[in-house]
């Protein structure tokens, strides 16, 4: 083309054709790169370019090569691995274990002295989870937070992993020679052999006991009970039927229950039963309410003369569900049941009456109390043998007049049985024996069978010095607790869930626990080294277990098989045994139970002391258990602590307010604690909570709280009426309180009507939610859509469901100061709430959790979509995605959401066993919330789906519905118009959360009744 | 009366006046000197607090959000308060810059490019906390709407923090651009003030763009300046409104009100106009620029204070008078507690702060005294500050279910992290007023008195083609 033979030149120079510039022009960089031997000896190149460069300069290929090489070698030093970490599959399948799909084994609950029945799930050989056993005849599938929270136990580092000779390891067989040669040396000096058994054990575990004893003639037992609770009961059943035993007790057969100072929803013989049996008996009748109609009522209509009257103390979980509750001290307490016997033994028909009404104490009721005890009186009258009278002091003359209320009415066979009681071994050597005996150097040795009355007992520290005193003395704790520090050498027990063992619930009933796991330490069952100890053949505890149970249950079970083998898997997959028995011996004798009535009675005093145990601690032997220690008190709130309840009244007049550090002084003992102002205690009390104040219980219980067993110095077991001092030290203790707000101020998000009100119009106090418009299109949910009901009316707000949830779903326990600034992680809490008089409030329980809002305010202000709404109904948040902007959790109204502040680790190679791997560990900065538990729902969709069958309404259950000892959490597919959520959700009791909001929650509560009026 | 009297407006702007030589050396002045012990002293303070509240942001990033003393209750306090604050002060630079420019209002021309930077580095100090408040900030990325490869994962479009993203990237990008480009006239000026061949003519001729003060450039420059303007005037009202979406849109009692956007604004120009005082009150002092930016400048903005304020007073009374008018018992109750619960101090301190203390400027010996201005300007700043605290936190510390009330303390990593925010903005305000002219050569030639007097009178008669004239029909 013609334009292209114009040369283009560009500069006159070049066209003038200057050779310099032609020259500079053939270069292709104006400037040197910094490669050539200049810029080497400025030490900007590399040194393996001077062996690249050719002649001085470096060429251009020459820089291409050494880039090239530079590629190769990024790209080599990319090519390793990262590291790599095997999954290795089983070579050989053990059997009954798939990979992913848990196991399931009957078992006995040992976190108190109930014996509920339990299935511990497990997850490749390990438990992950307590869930209650449906089957079992006494706790019907509840289990309480104490239960639930036995899985950490079992994972606890804290525990002893080898048997110890003060503090040191030593081997089974050498602490089995030295053990044996102890007790011989005992016998041939004769000097005594002494056990500390605890007050309930099992069958199994006492005919071992019972053969140690035979082996070595003169051991003697002493029981240890650190409540003395079920002691004064059975003493009392004693010494009125002949026959040491805790009588069953029927709730649900109770139209009248008088309760004095029984905590028997909280931590009384067994919550989770009584649980069940007072939801039963209080049950109202389903009423669907649809555009202002009423549908038929579904189930039997209520009982109108049924109520519950509780006086106490200090504000128990029971008294906060009774109908009528007064306060009175706990000198009070004798006095006021010797008050209703009276009344009752003029009512009665009974042919002792005039007997025990002659044999009453002399001490009048405090006037106050006159006219409801009248009351009360007519009442239990009325009901008469559905009537009942339960008492839970540890005092011997109250369970003594208790015995004879009861009788009066004629309730001992309706609703309360001896002859179907569990008896309790005979008393045989009193403790306080022991101390004189050691004090003596008259004891050989020492054997503290789980028990830690070094802790527990008031004078615990003079035993601990007294322990020096015995030549051999051994403890069978799975822990170096405050006894096993101070004996010679420690036994360590397995966990229960490490164990076989067996318990008698009730007469012809037996439990049976079975281990879901090989022991994790070096442990040994306490039955196994008392039969080691014993002379003869060494057994295993799964040979004594079965030796008993051939012996003893299979001839006389109620469900014959026709082999043992058969018998014994069959036992053990329903995880319990119902035997035929004969009924207990009890005879009624008047004589002896109104002996105990003239025991000296206390004067009142302006400071009463009034020790108790937490619902979540109990006796204080789980103290070093996270989880409970920062489970909420249902009624004070408070975590990690226990404090001095008072009446907001003496309160005020001693100038005290929450924290305010106090000192106790009672029976020459002293502690310090916070004062706690409580509603609802009586003004001469203080109430402290036992089971604090561990000093060997592993690094988590340790100096928690205050140890307030020693105040009962030189008192045995009788707790009650212990008058103290009360100064103000000064200093404060702030209390970590998971609640600070105690008023509803008025605000309607707990309904309560009374019982009459509800049989009048059941949507009483409950006006039927009005249909609100939303611009929003709305949700489709083409296939399920899960939805909650809780009933109010049932939750007496035990927690176990709080408990349950954290186990579920690996939800970490953060500590009192972390909780002390509102950051426990709980998803499901309990919101607890007074009304009324603060002298005796009414008081108010609220499970709350995620309410999956149809129109969820959480969803639409995450910037990220990291928290999404399912098809299924389910606000579900996605971890992974959420980047921590917090702005869900300020838009939530019933602020459910917990974030993440720290990385809360699962570090502890044993701890970390007890995770639930379906459910993801959180990091930190992420927000988390109810889930309601989707994993259980995908697991019970796939089983559906796998047998080819539609769900079954209540198939999927979620974990604070299973554990819910009152059946108060119903889930289900609101979908499905017939399911029992469904219906619960039309009831005429049903109201939603912050309606008017528009959020639409799928919670709905169901108001609270109570049968307050006259 | 002689002659003829001069209205407010005509009262000169440049007072004493200068000649056009000297207006440039005067403002050049500082850039060219070395800097004085004072200012060195004062840099210093600013860099301390700066590694202060770096070392806090650190410590916090490193630890997790727990280092501050957030609950469940209340997910945000200072980093929230903090925030909305920043893009407050903010606003003033916009306005200034941007509407009074529109407005045809002369006397911005000494103030409008500091109060600009102070809007830059405002919004630099804004942007800190939303960044930091996250619990995982390594992830803040996810927040815009880029395409992955993680499926169909987009950002939610309704969540008003995302709009916050947008807005507050349109506002700094606009005025980044608005500054930068009213700057380029004074950078040609200063490229041609150094010597020949030093870095800092070399520097400032790469800013200047190769401007060559032809009118042809003039012409381009005033167009491009006017439509700047003109955008980023919306946006001194759309950043607030949309940052005061993050309450309005959510339902928590407190947060969840109409009147927030018009409310947010004025509040975010009356503290950004009281930042605004108290810089240039400093600044006019110690740079020796009180001609410039005359006691006049001062007046003008304590009157856009009292006019602001009083709609940020009317706001409060709104909302107190919405709470009560709804019958809605949890506004009601918000609203009470926020006056007489724990947090009443705060309350009562932004009442004061802000309702209060600018009836002072009804005086004219409060508003023409610049120290009386400094003082309340102070004040407001303080209750500015708790205005957003008053906001964010008594609203969430007691909200629907009493159950869940909590109180805030803040910590000391919360704290620093305020200080060291100011550490930030006065690190880089300092900073500015070494490398950069801090008020518009160009622009305030053009507000001397020769233009002004009649033909003749000008005791400082210069072409006036000298200077751009940027009035139309003036005098």
């Amino acid at each position: 083309m013609p334009h292209d033979e114009k040369k283009p030149w560009q500069s006159l120079a070049a066209l003038r054709g200057d050779p310099a510039e032609l020259a500079r022009a053939e270069r292709e960089f104006a400037e040197e790169l910094p490669v050539g031997p200049g810029a080497i000896a400025s030490g900007h190149a590399h040194g393996a370019l001077v062996q690249l460069r050719s002649g001085g300069d470096v060429s251009r290929r020459g820089f291409f090569g050494l880039m090239g090489l530079s590629a190769a070698a990024v790209g080599i030093a990319a090519c390793q691995r990262a590291p790599v970490a095997k999954v290795v599959p089983y070579l050989s399948e053990p059997d009954g274990i798939v990979p992913g799909v848990s196991n399931w084994y009957a078992s006995a609950c040992a976190g108190c002295d109930a014996q509920c029945g339990v299935l511990l799930k497990s997850r490749d050989g390990r438990p992950i989870k307590v869930e209650g056993n449906p089957e079992h005849p006494l706790s019907q599938g509840g289990v309480c937070a104490v239960g639930q929270a036995s899985i950490v136990s079992l994972y606890d580092a804290s525990r002893a992993r080898a048997p110890l000779e003060r503090g040191q390891p030593i081997g089974w067989d050498a602490l089995d020679a030295k053990v044996l040669a102890g007790l011989e040396d005992a016998r041939s000096k004769g000097k005594a052999i002494r056990v500390v058994a605890p007050l309930r054990t099992g069958p199994t575990f006492e005919s071992t006991l019972a053969q140690f004893l035979a082996a070595w003639p003169g051991a003697r037992v002493a029981r240890f009970e650190p409540s003395g609770e079920l002691t004064a009961l059975a003493d009392a059943h004693q010494a009125a039927f002949g026959a040491r035993a805790v009588p069953s007790i029927h709730l649900d057969r109770a139209r009248t229950l008088a309760s004095f100072a029984c905590d028997f929803l909280g931590s009384w013989v067994a919550p989770v039963a009584f649980a069940r049996q007072y939801a039963k008996g209080r049950a109202l009748p389903l009423i669907e309410r649809e555009g202002g109609k009423l549908g038929q009522a579904e189930g039997a209509p209520p009982d109108f003369a049924r109520r519950h009257w509780q006086l106490e103390p200090a504000l128990s979980l029971t008294g906060a569900s009774a109908d009528r509750r007064h306060p009175l001290a706990p000198s009070e307490l004798v006095p006021a049941l010797g008050g209703l016997v009276r009344r009752l033994a003029l009512r009665s028909m009974h042919p002792d009456r005039a007997a025990i009404a002659n044999a009453l104490p002399r001490a009048s009721e405090p006037r106050e109390l006159a006219a409801p005890l009248d009351a009360l009186a007519a009442e239990l009258s009325a009901s008469g043998a559905q009537a009942l009278v339960l008492c839970g002091a540890s005092d011997l003359t109250a369970q003594a007049l208790c015995v004879a209320a009861n009788q009066l009415l004629g309730a001992y066979g309706t609703t309360i049985d001896i002859a179907s009681g569990a008896s309790l071994p005979a008393a045989d050597l009193p403790l306080a024996q022991l101390f004189t005996e050691l004090e003596a150097g008259q004891v050989g040795a020492v054997i503290f069978l789980g028990t830690n009355p070094v802790y527990a007992h008031p004078d615990g520290e003079k035993l601990a010095e007294l322990l020096a005193r015995a030549p051999l003395s051994i403890s069978t704790a799975d822990r170096l607790d405050e006894t096993a520090r101070d004996v010679a050498l420690l036994a360590p027990d397995h966990a229960p869930a490490e164990s076989w063992g067996d318990s008698e619930a009730r007469r012809g009933l037996t439990t049976l626990r079975q281990p879901a796991l090989m022991p994790l330490f070096e442990t040994r069952a306490a039955v196994e080294s008392l039969s080691a100890w014993s002379a003869g053949k060494k057994h295993t505890q799964h040979e004594l277990l079965c030796a008993r149970a051939e012996a003893e249950l299979y001839p006389r079970a109620l469900h014959k098989e026709p082999r043992f083998d058969l018998f014994w898997t069959r036992a053990l997959h329903d995880g319990f045994v119902e035997t035929e028995e004969t009924p207990l011996p009890a005879s009624f004798s008047v004589a002896q139970l109104g002996s105990l009535f003239a025991l000296p009675l206390a004067t009142p005093s302006d400071t009463e002391l009034w020790l108790h145990s937490s619902v979540a601690l109990r006796d204080g032997r789980w103290s070093n258990n996270a989880w409970l220690q920062e489970l909420p008190d249902p009624l004070t709130k408070t975590v990690w602590d226990n404090a001095a309840c008072i009446a907001p009244a003496r309160a005020t007049a001693l100038g005290l307010d929450d924290g305010d550090l106090i000192t106790v002084t009672a029976n020459g003992r002293s502690i310090t604690l916070p004062v706690l102002v409580q509603p609802g205690t009586h003004p001469a009390t203080l109430a402290i909570a036992i089971g604090y104040g561990r000093t060997a219980a592993g690094n988590i219980g340790n100096g928690v709280g205050v140890n307030a067993f020693p105040l009962l110095s030189g008192r045995g077991p009788a707790r009650n009426f212990i008058e103290a001092r009360l100064v103000k030290s000064g200093g404060q203790k702030p209390l970590a309180r998971s609640q600070t707000q105690a008023s509803l101020e008025g605000r309607p998000h707990i309904r309560t009507a009374t019982l009459a009100a509800w049989s009048a119009d059941p949507g009483a106090s409950n006006p039927e939610e009005e249909k609100l418009d939303s611009l929003w299109s709305g949700h489709e949910y083409p296939g399920h859509r899960w939805g909650m009901a809780i009933d109010l009316g049932s939750c007496t707000g035990c927690s176990a469901c709080v408990i349950s949830c954290q186990a579920e779903n690996n939800i970490p326990a953060v500590g009192r100061d972390e909780v002390s600034r509102g950051r426990e992680m709980h998803w499901l809490r309990l919101d607890r709430y007074f009304a009324g008089e603060p002298d005796s409030p009414e008081v108010l329980h609220q499970p709350m959790l995620c309410q999956h809002c149809t129109n969820a305010p959480c969803e639409t202000v995450c910037p990220v979509l990291a928290t999404v709404h399912s098809s299924e109904g389910l606000n579900q948040q996605v971890y992974n995605r959420c980047v921590g902007t917090r702005y869900c959790a300020n838009n939530c109204p019933p602020k459910v959401r917990r974030f993440n502040w720290f990385e809360y680790r699962h570090d502890d190679p044993v701890e970390r066993l007890a995770l639930n791997p379906d459910v993801v560990v959180r990091s930190r900065g992420v927000m988390e919330k109810c889930s309601m538990c989707v994993q259980r729902i995908q697991e019970g969709k796939a089983l559906a789906r796998r047998d080819g069958r539609p769900l079954a309404d209540g198939e999927i259950q979620t974990a604070c519905q299973q554990s819910c000892p009152s059946q108060a959490i119903t889930f289900g597919d609101l979908n499905d118009p017939n399911s029992r959520v469904a219906k619960l959700t039309r009831d005429a009791r049903a109201y939603r959360l912050l309606h008017e909001l528009n959020i639409g929650p799928v919670i709905s509560y169901l108001t609270r009744i109570k049968n307050t009026g006259a | 009366m002689s002659g003829h009297t001069y209205s407010a407006l005509r009262h000169p702007l440049v007072d004493p006046p200068r000649s056009l030589s000297q207006i440039t050396d005067e403002i050049a002045a500082p850039m060219e000197r070395a800097p004085s012990a004072s200012f060195w002293a004062a840099l210093g303070a600013a860099v301390a607090l700066l590694a202060l509240g770096a070392g806090m942001v650190t410590y916090e990033v490193a630890t997790g959000i727990g280092t501050w003393g957030l609950n469940k209750t209340v997910g945000w306090a200072f980093d929230i308060t903090n925030f909305v604050f920043w893009v407050g002060i903010g606003h003033a630079g916009t306005l200034i810059s941007a509407i009074l420019f529109l407005f045809r209002q002369k006397w911005r021309t000494s103030i409008n490019r500091s109060a600009e930077a102070m809007t830059l580095f405002a919004v630099m100090c804004a942007a800190l906390f939303p960044l930091i408040h996250m619990g995982r900030p390594w992830l803040a990325f996810w927040v815009f709407p880029y395409p992955n490869s993680r499926g169909s994962l987009w950002v939610n479009f309704r969540s008003p923090l995302l709009w916050d993203v947008f807005a507050i990237s349109t506002y700094f990008t606009i005025s980044l651009v608005f500054w930068f480009i009213g700057l380029i006239p004074d950078l040609a000026t200063l490229r041609d003030r150094a010597a020949e061949g030093s870095l800092r003519r070399k520097i400032f001729a790469l800013l200047a763009m190769g401007w060559n003060g032809s009118g042809r450039t003039w012409h381009r420059y005033e167009t491009v300046y006017l439509l700047l303007a003109g955008l980023a005037t919306p946006l001194v009202l759309s950043v607030h409104t949309i940052v005061s979406m993050d309450f309005a849109t959510s339902l928590l009692p407190g947060w969840h009100a109409t009147i927030f956007p018009p409310y947010f604004v004025a509040g975010a120009v009356f503290s950004g106009f009281a930042m605004v005082l108290t810089l240039m009150i400093i600044a006019r002092k110690v740079l020796g620029l009180e001609h410039m930016i005359t006691v006049r400048h001062l007046e003008n903005m304590t009157k856009v204070i009292i006019v602001t304020g009083g709609i940020v007073g009317l706001a409060y009374g709104t909302e107190f008078f919405t709470a009560w008018y709804s019958g809605n018992p949890y506004e009601r109750f918000t609203f009470i507690n926020r006056a007489f619960g724990p947090y009443a101090w705060a309350y009562w301190t932004m009442i004061s702060c802000n309702v209060l203390s600018p009836q002072l400027f009804w005086f004219r010996k409060i508003r023409t005294s610049p120290w009386a201005i400094f003082v309340v300007t102070i004040f407001i700043n303080i209750g500015m500050w708790f205005e957003r605290f008053v906001i964010v936190v008594t609203s969430l510390h007691r909200d629907f279910l009493p159950s869940s009330w909590s109180m805030y303390r803040p910590t000391v990593v919360e704290v620093g992290t305020l200080i060291g925010s100011f550490g930030l903005f006065f690190t880089l305000f300092l900073l500015f007023t070494r490398v950069l002219p801090m008020i518009s050569i160009g622009e305030v030639k053009s507000v001397l008195t020769f233009a002004r007097q009649p033909a003749g009178s000008a005791s400082h008669a210069v072409p006036a083609a000298a200077a751009p004239v940027l009035e139309e029909g003036a005098a």
